[in-house]
């Protein structure tokens, strides 16, 4: 299969001259990958692009990828429009289902029916991202349809410029709310927004600020205030007094006491933050171990942070260089993290063609027994990623969720809206030999988990096809055995979606 | 000034002279090869409940002399009114958050020790290094890689049990960073399903899920072996947690302010009481980070710190009333911890902002030493503007790990904490 993609692939690797150069370790080289013989474009890269820069494809989209090479894949993943959605009333999902966008269980199902739906899939995944890390909850802020606003702030600017991602951030009514900063004024100024962002939001816990620069912080943002859901900035409870933050002083007292002054206040603390060394790197390192691996090295973070603050912090010229480095499509990147639940929710749903067809006020049950509360975080910090998603009642969680999304004529079909999993799709989609359970364990495997587990585990699963607690059974699906033939499909896909490769990313 | 190691270099085999001779650690013996050479029969621990108050308690509402002119004019608008109060007793001038009253109780019993001004040498305001350095126990924590209940669990622990600790929360504490254990939070959704429809395939599924993550992997990364690892693991947890305690009732009445606190604890009961050998048990409760609305301007005593104290202390008395219904007191302890106090001054959003030394408290009735066993931060210590004053610590919390480790367990604080704490007698 590998040698065959060359072929197909509008962009072949240029012949080598002389003896092929040693392999040499690219996880840190963000120079543009290309592919060469024997580093091919291939499914499993294409689904790697896939996994990282979107919730996953189907087969046959994957197969497209294949053909149309790395560039234009990379190329179509980086095509953000920036669209809002709907952030108030009802709406109609394409999968029959009514929600009301002030339930915060259906504000939940729409954003996991976009990610799973949307043509737009880096937008989805870096609004994922944003949110993590400008975490807000319900908690603190009065209205659900708050922070879907928050979140339609991070579709539309998400992939532009970090300035002005950040400003905006600080004076969304939800961000307001949710720590304090609308009760901060020159009498009481309240520390909470301030500390946290230069701690959370932009240069990262301890690395370069005092307690005097949180301080004074804190006095640049009071008036920063919201009257219901509009942004005010209140030029009476302003402190228009000289501060001094990160070793700059911020005097904009020459603007009087004018909303312009009140915001200048407030964008000098920003822009003295971003011009600190720390800043570039804590979110461009958070980034990175996002969407490539964990734990890259100083030096990494070093050239991705310089090559950032050289771009003026625009994020998509960010989010390109690394979706292009060799380090992106490196052994070290390849299958190397661990997906978070949103990841592993809406990736068989893409893989298995049911996202446009399943009840996503169900699937949002199930979602949020996986221990992350999205539109509803209980602190500014989002979650730790990787590992602290694994522990024994979400890997229990996930697979129930696994196995509900495979059942047949139970609990998915009870309503005619929703259609389920269809384990016969793949096989005739793919003419898949069913003489023997070997072609379609091996498929299955492919399309899921790029193949990659030991031989027991595949000959274990060859083995179920023809087992029951029963005892052995013949394998033979010819005729009118396609129900049994189905069933046992559907089970095969629950135990490939119940392997720890299941759960790499 | 000589460059302090940190607690994990020291357990690591610390700077200076062992570092430059590696070659005299000598190696540590697998566990079994330990347990069956130094330790012949298992051990049983006496078991500890973890409470964790998440964003920071404001103790100096828990606890404060009403008199006391500054604690009035530092917080105008969030100081309770004395008559309000719970005085501890007629001879102290120290009075308890009328929401505490469950707490009056305990000490009258004699079942609760108060530390305040707990804390550590540097101040840090960030919840989240406040936390891990709580959790690594180590000053100087930046981010959390090992908690120091994993290092207990690793270089302490000699039990063997089949479960070492609980966690009962969303997720993994950072206290058990570097040694998972399960997290639990509902005992009947703690089991893998199968499809209702092929139940002839029932067993042949969960014997493969089993079997398919414990097979070995060629040649897996970290994140690969520690899914495989955790989930190979789940089905033989599972049969215990979902079977063990399944006959339990709560034999006291649990407050139902905060209904998650209290299923959490009446799990632990549960498990208590149904004979899980299980040491070590952890819950938290969040929403303690009161920069605003801290009291009602009408009721102090209300607000959000009013009815998280309620349930806090409510549910902590119901349930070691429950355990002694059932005659299992004798051998639990509960810790609250929080991960630093609260500014000595308003804020003037009817809150306050984040501060250095907090308080900690035990219950249970095996306490020695129960009321104030700390020094209260001192009042003249403080000065004008409140609002930016800050209480020193008068103890650190290493003391607090000192007594489980060393007074409670029996083990080596050393050996877990990087150096020796003495425990405070207090167990």
């Amino acid at each position: 299969m590998q040698s065959g993609s060359v072929t197909f692939s509008r962009h072949a690797a240029a012949p080598v001259n002389g003896p092929a150069k040693p392999q040499v370790d690219s996880s840190e080289d963000l120079s543009p990958w290309s592919p060469s013989t024997a580093d091919p474009w291939d499914k499993n890269k294409a689904r790697h692009l896939a996994r990282r820069a979107g919730f996953g494809l189907l087969p046959e989209e994957v197969e497209t990828l294949e053909r149309v090479g790395h560039a234009l894949s990379i190329d179509l993943y980086l095509l953000v429009p920036g669209q809002r959605m709907p952030e108030r009333g009802s709406y109609l999902l394409k999968t029959g289902e009514i929600v009301n966008l002030q339930n915060y269980t259906h504000q939940v199902a729409v954003w996991l029916y976009l990610m799973a739906n949307s043509p737009w899939q880096l937008q989805e995944k870096m609004a994922l991202f944003w949110h993590d890390h400008f975490a807000t909850g319900t908690g603190s802020v009065p209205a659900v349809e708050l922070i879907a606003r928050s979140i339609n702030l991070y579709r539309q600017r998400g992939m532009r410029s970090f300035r002005e991602l950040v400003i905006r951030v600080a004076s969304d009514p939800a961000m307001l709310y949710f720590l304090d900063n609308r009760l901060s004024t020159v009498r009481n100024p309240n520390e909470n927004f301030a500390r946290e962002l230069l701690e959370l939001h932009l240069m990262g816990v301890g690395n370069g600020y005092t307690e005097a620069d949180i301080k004074d912080a804190a006095r640049c943002f009071t008036g920063w205030s919201c009257a219901q859901d509009y942004v005010q900035f209140n030029t009476r409870t302003h402190d228009y007094g000289p501060k001094t933050v990160l070793g700059k002083s911020i005097d904009n007292s020459s603007l009087g006491r004018t909303e312009q002054a009140v915001i200048k206040d407030g964008t000098d603390v920003i822009d003295a933050a971003l011009a600190h060394p720390a800043t570039a790197k804590y979110v461009a390192k958070k980034i990175w171990e996002y969407f490539v691996y964990e734990a890259p090295s100083d030096t990494l973070v070093d050239q991705l942070a310089a090559r950032w603050r050289a771009a003026n912090y625009d994020i998509r010229t960010l989010m390109e260089t690394i979706l292009r480095s060799r380090a992106f499509f490196s052994t070290r990147a390849m299958r190397a993290n661990i997906k978070n639940p949103v990841e592993y929710v809406v990736w068989p749903l893409r893989t298995l063609d049911v996202a446009s067809n399943i009840r996503f006020l169900r699937v949002t049950n199930r979602f949020l027994q996986m221990g992350l509360p999205l539109l509803n975080y209980s602190g500014p910090d989002g979650l730790p990623d990787g590992q602290a998603w694994i522990n024994s009642q979400n890997l229990i969680n996930r697979t129930n969720f696994a196995e509900e999304l495979i059942e047949r004529r139970t609990r998915w079909q009870n309503s005619y809206l929703a259609c389920g999993f269809d384990p016969e799709r793949e096989i005739l989609r793919k003419n898949l030999d069913t003489s023997t359970p070997v072609a379609i364990v091996d498929h299955f495997l492919d399309i899921l988990i790029d193949g990659d587990v030991p031989p027991a585990v595949r000959q274990n699963l060859i083995q179920y096809m023809t087992a029951t607690d029963n005892g052995t059974r013949n394998w033979n699906y010819a005729g009118n055995k396609t129900r049994e033939l189905t069933q046992k499909v559907a089970g095969l896909v629950h135990l490939i979606l119940a392997l720890p490769e299941a759960h790499i990313n | 000034m000589a460059i302090r190691p940190s607690r994990r270099q020291v357990l690591a085999g610390g700077l200076g002279a062992t570092a430059a001779l590696p070659l005299l650690r000598t190696p540590r013996l697998p566990r079994w090869l330990r347990s069956k050479e130094i330790y012949a029969s298992s051990l049983s621990y006496k078991k500890l409940v973890i409470v964790q108050l998440v964003g920071a308690n404001d103790w100096i509402n828990n606890l404060v002399d009403p008199d006391e002119p500054t604690y009035a004019a530092a917080r105008p608008t969030i100081s309770l009114p004395k008559a309000s109060m719970v005085r501890l007793d007629s001879t102290l001038p120290y009075h308890l958050h009328p929401e505490l009253m469950p707490f009056k109780r305990l000490y009258d019993k004699g079942w609760l020790t108060m530390l305040p001004g707990i804390g550590y040498p540097v101040p840090n305001y960030s919840h989240f290094r406040s936390m891990d350095i709580w959790s690594e126990a180590d000053p100087g924590a930046r981010n959390v890689q090992r908690g120091w209940l994993a290092d207990f669990l690793d270089n302490a622990y000699v039990g063997n049990d089949p479960i070492t600790a609980l966690d009962i929360e969303r997720s993994l504490n950072r206290v058990f960073y570097g040694h998972p254990v399960p997290v639990v939070r509902n005992p009947d959704s703690f089991q893998f399903e199968t499809d209702p429809a092929t139940s002839v395939d029932k067993n042949v599924e969960l014997a493969q899920i089993e079997q398919n993550a414990q097979f070995v992997r060629a040649a897996p990364n970290a994140n690969l072996k520690f899914v495989a690892d955790s989930l190979g693991r789940v089905p033989a947890d599972s049969r215990l947690l979902t079977t063990i305690g399944s006959t339990y009732t709560p034999r006291a009445t649990y407050p139902t302010v905060d209904p998650r606190l209290a299923s959490d604890l009446q799990l632990c009961a549960r498990y208590i009481t149904g004979g899980l050998t299980t040491p070590i048990y952890q819950v938290s409760s969040g929403g303690w980070d009161t920069h605003a609305n801290q009291v009602d301007a009408t009721n102090r005593a209300g607000g959000r710190h009013g009815p998280l104290l309620a349930a806090m202390s409510g549910c902590i008395e119901a349930f070691l009333l429950d355990l002694d219904a059932w005659g299992a007191a004798d051998e639990v302890l509960v810790m609250v911890w929080s991960e630093f106090g609260r500014r000595v001054g308003e804020n003037g959003n009817l809150g306050c902002d984040h501060g250095h030394a907090g308080i900690a408290y035990l219950a249970g009735k095996l306490i020695k030493k129960p009321g104030i066993q700390s020094p209260l931060p001192a009042w003249t210590s403080v000065q004008p503007p409140y609002d930016k004053a800050n209480f020193l610590h008068t103890v650190d919390f290493r003391s607090l790990y000192g007594t489980i480790l060393e007074d409670y367990w029996g083990v080596d604080s050393a050996k877990v904490l990087g150096q020796k704490w003495a425990g405070l007698g207090l167990v």
